[in-house]
């Protein structure tokens, strides 16, 4: 096993530990703490066993090795993205909904002061 | 006994003839209760809105047009609202139209009423980009809601309560709801009926920009996948 192995595979523990931590800290959905330990599970799995890749030549019948690398790394960025740009949505939500909430209060606050 | 009719304006940086236009809505309707929703605008005056019936609620950023019917819409249901309606703040819909769009609904002939430009020939200026873009997205509409629309991006309608309690949770859409509530009154098969109202060119419309029909393209095919 060589050196740069064990640190991809330390760097991707650490990772899951900080999906497990905002997990706890309520910042990540279960949803999300799933999926993100999986993609950080599959990380650890393929520095420690490179070789397992081999055995996804049939399936996706690449000839390259690198190119189902290539694949795999372009599928990843997307699933990264797609789950940011959710989590961006959803916060935009929330803010509308507080902006909202707020104007009506603000509104009958304004009506009980002048009372 | 009357029904308590709710109208919901959404504002944002639109100063100058706005008094004008609220005092033009009161010559025509009279017994409309108005709702202004300023949507974070950087150019509010109190002052600006001295009518002690006028309703303003103030969103304290902007966030959008649709942002602020919704908040509108909130509290129209909240305060026991059995018609809303709505229209645009720039002087792009006139008042005196209101009567004619509002008495569909009244008469409890349907449950929507959409103020169309275009069933009236020669109704004022636009421009051409406009025209055609509308016309496309009327038949892109047709095509995903299969409900035949002359003016499917109007802001000038008027619903039964019961029609916004129903869409309301549904709506997601912070700026470019037109097409997605559209989307939600026709699944659930809510009766939609056109008038014909005045087209006022308005340049300080953001409708017609490029940006804007992307984002029609962009809810179109989001509905249109669901």
């Amino acid at each position: 096993m060589r050196g740069i192995q064990l640190i991809g595979a330390a760097v991707g523990v650490y990772l899951i530990i900080q999906v497990l931590i905002n997990y706890r800290k309520k910042n990540y959905s279960i949803r999300r703490t799933a999926l993100m330990s999986l993609i950080w599970g599959v990380l650890i799995v393929l520095f420690l066993n490179p070789s397992i890749m081999l055995y996804t030549l049939p399936i996706f019948t690449m000839e390259d090795f690198i190119l189902t690398v290539l694949v795999l790394s372009i599928l990843f960025v997307f699933v990264l993205i797609s789950d940011i740009y959710r989590g961006m949505m959803e916060n935009n939500r929330k803010i509308t909904e507080l902006v909202q909430k707020l104007a009506l209060d603000d509104y009958y606050n304004q009506i009980s002061e002048g009372e | 006994m009357s029904p308590n009719i709710f109208l919901v304006i959404p504002r944002y940086n639109v100063e100058n003839n706005f008094p004008q236009l609220l005092s033009e809505i009161r010559r025509f309707v009279p017994d409309v209760r108005i709702v202004v929703v300023d949507d974070g605008s950087t150019d509010i005056n109190p002052k600006l809105i001295n009518d002690q019936n006028i309703v303003l609620l103030r969103h304290r950023i902007n966030l959008g047009q649709w942002a602020a019917l919704r908040t509108g819409f909130m509290y129209s249901l909240l305060n026991g609202a059995d018609i809303i309606a709505s229209m645009d703040a720039d002087g792009q819909h006139h008042p005196a139209d209101l009567p004619n769009i509002l008495d569909p609904v009244v008469r409890g002939e349907t449950d929507v009423v959409l103020g169309s430009r275009f069933l009236i020939p020669n109704n004022g200026y636009m421009k051409k980009y406009r025209n055609y873009g509308i016309k496309l997205f009327n038949f892109l509409f047709k095509c995903v809601s299969g409900v035949n629309l002359s003016d499917c991006t109007s802001g000038f309608k008027v619903y039964r309560a019961e029609v916004i309690k129903r869409i309301l949770p549904s709506l997601k859409e912070n700026q470019y709801g037109a097409l997605e509530s559209l989307y939600y009154i026709t699944k659930h098969k809510f009766r939609i009926k056109e008038t014909a109202i005045q087209n006022i060119h308005s340049e300080k419309s953001y409708k017609g920009s490029i940006k804007y029909g992307y984002n029609l393209l962009r809810i179109l095919l989001h509905i249109g996948m669901l």
